[in-house]
């Protein structure tokens, strides 16, 4: 595998200007989603590098044979170097082909604890340098530096996590179990009232407001969409309710969710079994959530990142465990995608970080920045609050 | 018409701010220790006074106490009386059997085993939540669910189904308040562990990390407790051998190989060579001793004292406690080598645990949320169906047995307190009172067609009690709360909004 180094040379103030002009349909129309792999997802049995030797020494029972390999479990090849997962053929590589995705590999933070908990936490406040603040996650600091344009954010989880965290109130909405709204108005304007002046009448208040708002169409979304789906679907019927509230609704236009479930010690599988199952699950998820954003596809981007990434050696059980770097994919109608982006490395045995992991060079913050800048014409100071401290890079996603 | 609604206010602060003799101070201590005061709870802390309260409740009393009815309930439980060795054995006889059987017949059989294990696991359920909502001894079974949340496993992961009833009722509930490291050892010996976090699987060559790095992340030293790569390495090798065994032969110790239940250590696969583990060195070739030293120095390590004594701190006192507070509870946990009642006590008797600045500001979590709505809508009656429990659980994100990852579930405001969060437990509230019958109808009438005269019955025979609630959750509401309490139109009304005021999501 040959050495590449795919970056160019960042100018960041000149970015940000050029950026607004470059998104096509303007920053107000932009929709971002991100979605968070809880757990440390295998990115080497999504993004394989068949190329490497080591890989396939490294990882007897678990790596997903090679493009060449002509069985039905081969992986689909991007490149000289990087092939897909066979599962996720008809979904995220058929978005690669129309270059509507792109992965960066050698990615993620800072974090040396591989404790999935601290590193979930560290990724999702933002903060850099190890930071764990949680007075605020990044979401919640780039929806309070759009403030002026009044983009929101939305978050589809079942508790409010860190990465939302902030000074502006962000609604959640689980979009699992029961959507119905029982509660009389008359009820609803009372507790309402109980709130007022306390330190959680916002929350209050939002959450009545939500659930009235979407109750009623998402009530009759979920039943049709869950009908006759096993849980494998579960991730798709959620990903068609989030579409279409980030399509109907212009107040949601940053949505954060989370996947769970990629914390494969034992009996990983590699084109087939429990960790294909998942991307399989999540990566044709994100298919329907394109296809159901319509028009506005082309101004969405989805990140999908994980807290770390895991061994790159299979351990004694056909499984991984604890890592570091990983694969962090964006999608997008209007990306320049079908490429693998940031900097790279060949993978071997020299290159492992700690001689187990695959090492970080393209830090997850500035993956970010890069597309804040480039989706809201963001830079310079405001940028430096939304993700202090982040290094500008040009990842080339327009 | 204002004066008279002025009148009725103040006349309704009165009457209510003072809990016979007792202060606010009290029912607000008691309220932290208990999953919500009842009367009886302030009766016999009349009685006994805050020393003797907490003299008794630092004591097990396992299920001493309970109602009749409530003691009947659980030893009707079909998971009351089934041993996990049988259920091994049952799993073992249908593998057994399914040669001679076809793909249906063999799928069917697999069907029913998961359909039998998922019905014993929701009987654990109802098993923890009948003590919770009406045992006398509420300190206990409130830990009862901070320490399985502490040594969290997940009911859907390989045979942990079938082990979870044995796990709860024996390697964590009998030491809630002893010591921390029989505690600690009877979860690495229980298989519903050492299948949860892989060390069933973890051997000499075949190295899993899995168990030994959440074992000091989240067991014993804590994220930032001084241990490195290197010593999770080391720990895994020390744990290799520790794992199950299904075979039904006796207990005992055959050679080097240790079998205890379904527990066993096996020197087959255990890793002898020598480790270094931190700092000390662990010359190999000594078998299982080697895990009881490790867990020596988990036990004693001071960020194992730091660790444990926080955690306690959150989940009784506030989500960021005093230094001070922490370092007591630190030394009276090295001190006492590990008591939980111990470093409990230093915590209760504590002059901030009696601080109103500290009281009535713990984010209660859905847990204590639900278990505190039913013990002051109907305190002392036994549910009939503890459905809508799981159910509302589930809705709030916080399933029993349901959390996959070993963090277990968060224990400060900042993990519960959502829009979301708020708008489900206004329904739920409204649920719990307005369709209070469903409480009291078995599940097995309800899914077998709804019998309006019985539900009608069953409405009637638990009436929302206003004057019984009053005096146990006014004290606690604020002058706003109390106002608007005003204007509700009866008693269902008023308890549903007494269930949904700010003052209720705290404890």
């Amino acid at each position: 595998m040959k050495r590449r180094d795919f970056m160019r040379a960042a100018v960041p103030g000149a970015l940000a200007l050029l950026n607004a002009k470059l998104w096509a349909a303007g920053p107000g129309d932009a929709k971002l989603l991100v979605v968070m792999l809880r757990g440390a997802y295998d990115g080497a049995s999504l993004l394989v590098p068949y190329s490497s030797e080591f890989y396939y020494r490294s990882r007897p029972g678990i790596a997903v044979p090679r493009p060449d390999s002509r069985g039905p479990d081969s992986g689909v090849a991007l490149d000289a170097d990087w092939a897909l997962n066979p599962v996720v053929k008809d979904s995220l590589h058929a978005m690669y082909a129309a270059k509507q995705a792109l992965f960066i590999p050698f990615s993620g933070s800072e974090d040396l604890s591989r404790s999935h908990f601290q590193a979930q936490d560290l990724m999702e406040l933002g903060q850099g340098s190890g930071a764990l603040d949680y007075s605020s996650g990044y979401l919640n600091r780039l929806v309070e530096a759009l403030a002026g344009g009044a983009p929101a954010g939305i978050s589809f989880t079942n508790n409010l996590t860190p990465v939302f965290k902030g000074a502006i109130p962000v609604p959640n909405i689980s979009l699992r179990g029961n959507m119905q709204n029982n509660l009389p108005p008359r009820q609803s304007e009372l507790i309402a009232a109980l709130y007022e002046g306390t330190a959680l009448s916002g929350m209050a208040t939002a959450g009545i407001e939500t659930r009235k708002m979407v109750s009623g169409e998402l009530m009759t979304e979920m039943a049709e969409s869950s009908r006759g789906a096993g849980p494998a679907r579960a991730f798709e019927s959620r990903a068609r309710a989030m579409a279409k509230l980030m399509r109907d609704r212009s107040a949601y236009s940053i949505g954060f969710a989370d996947v769970g479930g990629w914390d494969t010690h034992v009996d990983q599988g590699s084109a087939q079994g429990a960790l294909a199952a998942n991307l399989a699950g999540l990566s044709s998820g994100l298919a329907v959530y394109a296809r159901e954003m319509g028009a506005l596809w082309k101004s969405t981007v989805v990140v999908v990142m994980s807290e770390f990434g895991r061994t790159f050696r299979e351990n004694g059980n056909r499984g991984t465990d604890h890592g570091h770097g990983n694969t962090l994919w964006v999608l997008g109608g209007g990306i320049a995608g079908g490429r693998i982006a940031g900097r790279q490395i060949a993978v071997s045995e020299a290159s492992l970080f700690q001689n187990r992991d695959f090492p970080v060079l393209n830090d997850y913050r500035s993956v970010l920045a890069d597309l804040f800048a480039r989706m809201y014409g963001l830079g310079g100071e405001a940028l430096g609050r939304v993700l202090p401290g982040a290094k500008a890079e040009d990842y080339g996603f327009i | 018409m204002r004066a008279v609604t002025l009148f009725l206010a103040l006349l309704a602060a009165c009457a209510s701010v003072s809990v016979d003799e007792l202060s606010l101070s009290d029912l607000q201590f008691l309220n932290r220790i208990t999953y919500g005061a009842t009367a009886r709870d302030l009766e016999v802390y009349r009685e006994l006074g805050r020393e003797g309260y907490l003299g008794r409740e630092l004591a097990w009393h396992g299920d001493e106490g309970l109602p009749d009815e409530a003691a009947s309930f659980i030893a009707n439980l079909p998971v009351s009386r089934t041993r996990p060795q049988d259920l091994a054995e049952e799993i073992k006889s249908a593998r057994r059997s399914a040669p001679g059987k076809s793909a249906d017949e063999k799928k069917e059989m697999a069907k029913q085993l998961r359909q039998e294990f998922t019905e014993l696991d929701y009987q654990v359920f109802e098993r923890r939540t009948v003590r919770a909502l009406y045992s006398p001894h509420q300190l206990q079974e409130m830990l009862t669910w901070f320490w399985f949340n502490h040594f969290n496993v997940f009911q859907n992961k390989k045979q942990v189904r079938f082990l979870l009833s044995d796990y709860e009722e024996r390697a964590v509930r009998p030491h809630v308040l002893g010591r921390f490291r029989d505690l600690l050892r009877a979860v690495l010996m229980h298989p519903a562990m050492l299948v949860y976090l892989d060390n069933a699987e973890n051997a000499r060559d075949a190295i899993n990390e899995n168990y030994a790095r959440e074992l000091m992340e989240l067991h014993t030293l804590g994220v930032n407790g001084g241990y490195t790569q290197a010593d999770v390495q080391a720990l895994a090798r020390i744990l290799t051998g520790a794992g199950l065994d299904l075979s039904g032969r006796p207990d005992g110790i055959y050679g080097a190989y240790m079998k205890q239940g379904l527990f066993a250590f096996n020197p087959n696969r255990h890793d002898s060579g020598p480790k270094t583990f931190l700092g000390s060195s662990f010359p190999g070739e000594q078998g299982f001793p080697e895990i009881e030293r490790a867990l020596d120095l988990l036990c004693r390590h001071p960020a194992t004292a730091k660790f444990i004594a926080r955690k306690l701190a959150v989940y009784f006192l506030a989500d960021e406690p005093p230094q001070e507070t922490l370092d007591r509870m630190a030394a009276a946990f090295a001190q006492s080598d590990g008591d939980i009642g111990a470093t409990l006590k230093a915590l209760f008797a504590s002059r901030e645990f009696s601080d109103p600045a500290y009281a009535g500001k713990k984010f209660k979590d859905p847990v204590q949320y639900l278990h505190s709505a039913i013990r002051a809508l109907y305190p002392g009656q036994v549910l009939k169906n503890f459905r809508p429990i799981a159910g509302a659980l589930a809705q709030l994100g916080e399933p029993v047995y349901g959390h996959q990852t070993p963090d277990g579930y968060g224990m400060k405001e900042r993990d519960w307190a959502s829009s979301d969060q708020l708008e489900k437990r206004f329904q739920i509230a409204r649920g719990f009172v307005g369709g209070r019958a469903r409480l009291f109808v078995t599940k097995e009438a309800i899914d077998a067609g709804i019998d309006p005269l019985r539900l009608a019955r069953a409405r009637d025979a638990h009436p929302i009690d206003r004057t019984r609630m009053e005096p146990l959750v006014a004290p606690l509401l604020s002058q706003r709360t109390r106002s608007t309490l005003l204007k509700s139109e009866n008693a269902e009304e008023w308890a549903t909004l007494v269930l949904s005021a700010p003052e209720f999501m705290y404890r």
